[in-house]
């Protein structure tokens, strides 16, 4: 099945695009899919969380492929954008959400063209621009993430995201492939059973299940430094531990000295909300540490791009073939070179 | 006297000896043996670049095979200066003074702000030029502020610890200084810090700042910033940007 297709049969309407680095191929996904959308008559609406559709990267100053819309096609974006794209575009509103690049605005395209995009930074922000833009008709609506952001991936915030990466990593294909194997693990982890999904948002804190179905709150501000706290209070009765918030090194590297913790499990809100060393992680994992999520993030694609702007490339065949071998089950297409290929 | 040529300010080019000629002068390393073969490499490269008359004006033996390069070339394009606009922060910045009367009458309690320059950047100096008590160029830094709390964690401090401390300290604005740009370590760095601000669901209850001699307005915003602040900026900058962005912001 085409990716579209797919989107469109799980009835998805809000999708990320997120990139694991910068120049990681967002915005070739994104035109993709576009187009992809156009082929298929579906409505689209589009905004971005960072800036997008203009020539020239501003961190790499290496040239950009612009964004091309058509007619009926929804697009929020800011003032400044709107002015420098050649599409022509209606006006629906002003949302007084601000950016760099003046005001958001929601239009609607009336003739086909380029445009740029410059959506809100904000994560509750982007969730009301995206409401908007289903408002006004956009069957589906694609964020496009900023640079290596993937807040707006959270499933708070999109139905399902679309994770692009590629030889701008590393030179190291094996780097590339471990990177993105980690990220896609994380998005993709357990959902916890409902009963204990129960608990925890009852509780809505980090704190500690007993096997009893009691629950301990440690009296921490954040768990980024409440690991030591944490540890004190998990014991053999222990069997899940949610952590509300960011899940970092610091708090792993405490929780790997528990001597419980093959007995545990770790559940996190979601794949967004962690950020470890991927050795510490793996290594942790492989002493019988155990993580589940409250919420799964549907990864419904990993795109490729096989070149870097630094000047070097991978053999695309065997990026691909490798990302496939890592990664079973997940969808992997190389849009440089042309998608969904029947 | 003679009359000074005057500059055609949509077309401006190099300045070497006379108005528009162009001069540029260059230096870069190649991977090559010293010797004329290198220097001719040099001098082709120069012209794919797209300089007239490139000429190699000094060349030196670098050792290990490599040969280091000063060379002079003319530019033959040319920038509308007229058409150019750089986002910066825009609003009139208040002097220290007003900043404080500022807070007093509208914010009526201690502002908390914590900076730090972070991850492996031990450049304190851009930092410690807006937080410390003494500030930089004739202009105090936010430490001198009546009503607002500076808290500088220094350098080469985690995202981990700066958020914390901002948690424990109930800081109002986050200060990221990042000077080393090599490899875009400074990109990866911030927008490390956002996600990890953005997962603490602390998003909407901070301002979020961040500066450095590479960084600009639009950068920042780029990366989920409130606002950048890059070379030449001052606390009072600053002060004033955090001040009324917790009024308008409703964080009083
Ligand atoms: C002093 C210095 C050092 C000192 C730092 C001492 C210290 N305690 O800070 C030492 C010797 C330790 C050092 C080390 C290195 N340095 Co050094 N260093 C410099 C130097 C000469 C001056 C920097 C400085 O102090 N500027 C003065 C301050 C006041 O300016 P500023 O930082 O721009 O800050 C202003 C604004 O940017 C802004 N600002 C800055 N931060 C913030 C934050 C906020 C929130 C706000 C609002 C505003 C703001 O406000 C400030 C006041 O206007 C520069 C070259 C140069 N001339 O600029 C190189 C330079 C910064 N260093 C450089 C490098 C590469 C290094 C090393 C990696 C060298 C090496 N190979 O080991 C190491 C890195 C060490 C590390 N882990 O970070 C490069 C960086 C290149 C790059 N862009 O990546 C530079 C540019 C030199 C060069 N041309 O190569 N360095």
């Amino acid at each position: 099945m085409r990716l579209i297709e797919t989107i469109k049969d799980n009835n998805y309407e809000t999708i990320s695009i997120i990139g694991l680095a910068k120049n990681a191929g967002k915005t070739v996904t994104l035109n993709y899919l576009i187009e992809e959308a156009d082929n298929y008559n579906i409505n689209v609406g589009i905004t971005s969380t960072g800036r997008d559709g203009e020539r020239i990267d501003l961190v790499t100053q290496t040239e950009k492929p612009p964004i091309l819309v058509t007619e009926g096609m929804y697009l929020a974006t800011a003032k400044k954008a709107l002015l420098l794209s050649t599409a022509k575009t209606e006006i629906l509103e002003t949302t007084g959400i601000t950016t760099a690049m003046g005001e958001v605005i929601i239009v609607r395209i009336r003739q086909r063209g380029y445009i740029e995009v410059a959506g809100p930074v904000s994560a509750r922000d982007m969730k009301y621009v995206a409401e908007r833009l289903k408002y006004y008709g956009a069957e589906i609506v694609f964020i496009d993430g900023a640079i290596d952001r993937k807040a707006v991936s959270s499933p708070l915030i999109t139905d399902a995201c679309i994770i692009a990466t590629g030889a701008v990593l590393s030179r190291d294909m094996k780097k590339v492939l471990e990177k993105t194997a980690h990220e896609v693990e994380c998005y993709s982890l357990k959902e916890v059973a409902s009963h204990v999904k129960e608990i925890f948002k009852k509780v809505n804190k980090t704190s500690i299940l007993q096997e009893d179905g009691s629950t301990i709150t440690p009296n921490i501000v954040t768990s980024i430094t409440g690991g030591k706290k944490i540890n004190e209070l998990i014991n053999e009765k222990t069997t899940h531990v949610f952590v509300k918030g960011a899940v970092t090194s610091a708090l792993l590297k405490d929780l790997r000295e528990n001597k419980y913790l093959r007995g545990i499990k770790l559940i996190v809100e979601d794949g967004t909300k962690i950020f470890t060393d991927i050795n510490l992680w793996n290594g942790m994992k492989r002493k019988g540490f155990k993580v589940e999520t409250m919420n799964k993030i549907n990864v419904l694609a990993v795109t490729l791009n096989p070149i870097s702007p630094a000047g070097y490339f991978f053999d695309s065949q065997l990026l691909k073939e490798s990302m496939e071998k890592i990664l079973p089950g997940i969808k992997i297409l190389d849009v440089v070179s042309g998608g969904d290929e029947e | 006297m003679k009359s000074v040529q005057k500059v055609d300010l949509t077309k401006i080019k190099p300045y070497g000896d006379t108005l528009n000629d162009g001069m540029v002068q260059m230096s870069f390393t190649l991977p090559v043996p010293y010797g004329d073969e290198a220097s001719e490499a040099a001098r082709q490269l120069a012209a794919k670049m797209g300089f007239d008359e490139p000429a190699v004006v000094y060349s030196k033996d670098l050792g290990v095979g490599y040969t280091y390069f000063v060379m002079y070339g003319k530019c033959s394009h040319t920038v509308d200066y007229t058409s150019i606009e750089v986002p910066k922060v825009s609003m009139e910045f208040m002097e220290r003074e007003e900043v404080e009367e500022y807070i007093a009458e509208n914010i009526k309690r201690d502002v908390v702000i914590v900076g730090a320059c972070t991850g492996t950047d031990a450049h304190t100096v851009g930092i410690d030029a807006i937080m410390n008590m003494k500030g930089f160029d004739g202009h105090f830094g936010l430490e001198r502020y009546k009503g607002i709390d500076a808290i500088n964690m220094g350098s080469q401090v985690s995202n981990e610890e700066l958020i914390a401390k901002a948690i424990e300290s109930k800081a109002d604005a986050i200060l990221v200084s990042q000077v080393v740009t090599q490899k875009d370590v400074h990109v990866a760095n911030l927008t490390e810090l956002v996600e990890m601000i953005e997962a603490e669901a602390l998003r909407d209850k901070l301002i979020l700042v961040c500066g450095g001699p590479r960084i600009s307005h639009d950068l920042a915003q780029e990366l989920g910033y409130d606002a950048g602040f890059g070379s030449g900026s001052y606390a009072n900058h600053v002060a004033s940007f955090v001040v009324k962005q917790i009024v308008e912001k409703n964080l009083i």
